[in-house]
C-alpha cells in the first residue's frame, strides 16, 4: 500500500499520548495514529462510554451493520 | 436489545471544535487535528484553553445563515447550544435521507436532545442586567433562551417533529443518555424514528472558574494549548472545555428497511448505571464504568454480537477519571478468553476538547462512522483509488453503492 491507496482510516486517534498512565495494563491497545486496526483485525462491535457528576454512567454499543445472514467471525 | 425490534442508525449530524459537518470533521478527527485554542474571552482564568466551534462563512464553519432549519433573527432568540443542534440536526436529517412530511411520519419521529448546562451565559447577563438596571429591563427571550430542553424544543419545532420530545440532563453522560433514551422510545412502540443527541455551549469564565475550583480543568497548557487535552498521558492535569452537538438519527431496523434508508451501524446494546459514591470522581477501580461496560456487552452478546473490538473512552484528560475508566476496561478485557486480542482504545477529547452535554453525542457519531467506514473498506479492499477520491468517498453520506459498481 501507498499513501495512493486504500487509506485505512478507520479508528480516530488519542493524540497527545505520549507516556500512557496508568502503564501496562493487561488487554489493552491505545490508537494514538488514526487508522485501520494496526493488527489488521476488522472492527466488529466497539463501546462508546460517557460518565457524569452525580456518578452517572452510561455505555453505548454499536455494531457494524452486516447484510442479513452474513457470518460473525471468530477472535483471531 | 430486545423486546421489540433491533435499532439502526441512518443519519449523523456534527457540530465541533474541528468543524461543523461529517466531511470536514472525520478527516480531521482522523489526521489528529486538534480543535483547542488559547482564548482572550478566558484571560486571567487559571485555565486559558478551551475549544471553541469555528465560526465563520467558510465551508466548515458555523454560520446559521447556512443552516435550513434557522432563520434571520434566530441570534436573538436562541442561544448558541440550541443553534449548534438545529444545525446538527439539519446535518443528521439530510444524511439519513428522512423529512417526514405527512402528519404520521411527524407524529412518529420524536427528538431527544439534551445539554448538560443549558444556557449559562444567558444567565449571566441577564443576572447583571436585573443587578444594574432592574427586573423590567430582563429580556423576555431570557428563560426561553437558557431552558435547558429548548435544544430539543427548537429542533422539534423547525423540524416539524410531533412525536416523543425529551431532555436529559446527565452533566457529561448527557448526550450518551439521549441515545439509550432513544432506544428505549424506539423498543417500546412510541415512535418510528428518535433524533439523539446532546448540545454544549458554556465556554464562559463563570463555567471555567466553576470547573477550575474543583481542580477539573486543565491549567498547565495555557502556552501550548494543542497539547492541553491529553487522555490517558502521564503529564494530563484536567479537561479542557469544548463546545458543539451532535445528532444521530435512530430508527427501527424495520422503519429503514421500508423506507430503503442506508443504515451505518447497529445501537446493539447499552448499560445504564450510577456510582452511588461521590458528586464528582469515581471510585479508584472504575467499578461503575465497568458494570455499565458489561450491561451494555451483555446486550450486544443477545443481539448476536459478542465481539468488542474498540472502546471509545471517555477519559476527559484528568488525573483520577481517565485511570479508573483504563482500570476498568482493562477488566472488561480479561473478561475474554485467553488468547483475545488486545481492546482499542481511544480518547477523542484530546482532539475536541469535552462537550459536557454534547460529549456522549458526539463520541457515539465517532463511533458509528468508525464501524461504518470499516464496512466500507472491508468492501473495497482491492481497489487501489486515488487518495483524495477516497477521501471524499469516505466523508460524503452515501457512498459505497457508488464504489462498488465498476
Amino acid at each position: 500500500m501507498t499513501s495512493d491507496c486504500l487509506p485505512h482510516q478507520v479508528l480516530p486517534p488519542t493524540i497527545n499520548l505520549e507516556k500512557p498512565e496508568p502503564a501496562d495494563l493487561p488487554g489493552i491497545a491505545h490508537v494514538t495514529v488514526g487508522g485501520a486496526p494496526a493488527d489488521g483485525r476488522p472492527l466488529r462491535a466497539a463501546l462508546s462510554n460517557s460518565f457524569g457528576f452525580g456518578g452517572v454512567n452510561v455505555s453505548l454499543c454499536f455494531a457494524r451493520w452486516a447484510p442479513a445472514g452474513a457470518p460473525v467471525t471468530q477472535d483471531e | 436489545m430486545r423486546f421489540g425490534e433491533r435499532i439502526v442508525v441512518t443519519g449523523v449530524g456534527i457540530v465541533s471544535p474541528l468543524g461543523v459537518g461529517v466531511r470536514t470533521v472525520w478527516p480531521r478527527l482522523l489526521a489528529g487535528g486538534c480543535g483547542v485554542k488559547r482564548l482572550e474571552s478566558l484571560r486571567g482564568q487559571t485555565s486559558e484553553v478551551a475549544a471553541p466551534v469555528p465560526r465563520g462563512s467558510e465551508d466548515g464553519e458555523f454560520d446559521p445563515a447556512r443552516c435550513r432549519l434557522m432563520a434571520p433573527g434566530d441570534a436573538q432568540t436562541i442561544a448558541p447550544f440550541a443553534q449548534f443542534a438545529l444545525a446538527a440536526a439539519a446535518e443528521a436529517l439530510d444524511s439519513a435521507r428522512w423529512a417526514p412530511a405527512t402528519d404520521a411520519e411527524r407524529e412518529r419521529t420524536g427528538v431527544a436532545i439534551g445539554s448538560g448546562i443549558g444556557s449559562l451565559a444567558d444567565i449571566v447577563d441577564a443576572s447583571d442586567t436585573m443587578r444594574e438596571r432592574g427586573p423590567r429591563r430582563v429580556s423576555a427571550y431570557f428563560v426561553p433562551r437558557m431552558l435547558v430542553n429548548m435544544a430539543a424544543g427548537h429542533v422539534s419545532i423547525r423540524a416539524g417533529l410531533r412525536g416523543p420530545l425529551s431532555c436529559p440532563a446527565t452533566a457529561c453522560a448527557t448526550g450518551a443518555s439521549a441515545v439509550s433514551d432513544a432506544a428505549l422510545l424506539l423498543m417500546s412502540g412510541a415512535a418510528d424514528v428518535m433524533l439523539a443527541g446532546g448540545a454544549e455551549a458554556c465556554i464562559e469564565p463563570l463555567a471555567i472558574a466553576g470547573f477550575g475550583k474543583l481542580r477539573a480543568v486543565s491549567t498547565a497548557y495555557n502556552a501550548s494549548p494543542e497539547r492541553a487535552s491529553r487522555p490517558f498521558d502521564a503529564g494530563r492535569d484536567g479537561f479542557v472545555m469544548g463546545e458543539g452537538a451532535a445528532v444521530l438519527v435512530l430508527e427501527t431496523e424495520g422503519h429503514a428497511r421500508r423506507r430503503g434508508a442506508t443504515v451505518l451501524a447497529e445501537l446493539c446494546g447499552f448499560g445504564l448505571s450510577a456510582d452511588a459514591h461521590h458528586i464528582t470522581a469515581p471510585p479508584d477501580n472504575g467499578a461503575g464504568a465497568l458494570r455499565t461496560m458489561r450491561t451494555a456487552l451483555r446486550m450486544a452478546e443477545a443481539c448476536g454480537h459478542p465481539f468488542v473490538d474498540y472502546v471509545n473512552a471517555h477519559a476527559t484528560s484528568t488525573p483520577q477519571g481517565d485511570a479508573a475508566e483504563l482500570r476498568a476496561i482493562s477488566a472488561l478485557a480479561a473478561d475474554r478468553p485467553a488468547g483475545s486480542l488486545p481492546l482499542l482504545v481511544s480518547a477523542t477529547k484530546g482532539a475536541t476538547g469535552h462537550l459536557l452535554g454534547g460529549a456522549g453525542a458526539l463520541e457515539a457519531a465517532f463511533t458509528v462512522l468508525a464501524l461504518h467506514h470499516q464496512v466500507l473498506l472491508t468492501l473495497m479492499t482491492s481497489d487501489c483509488l486515488p487518495h483524495q477520491v477516497l477521501l471524499t468517498l469516505m466523508t460524503s453520506d452515501c457512498l459505497h453503492h457508488q464504489v462498488l459498481s465498476p
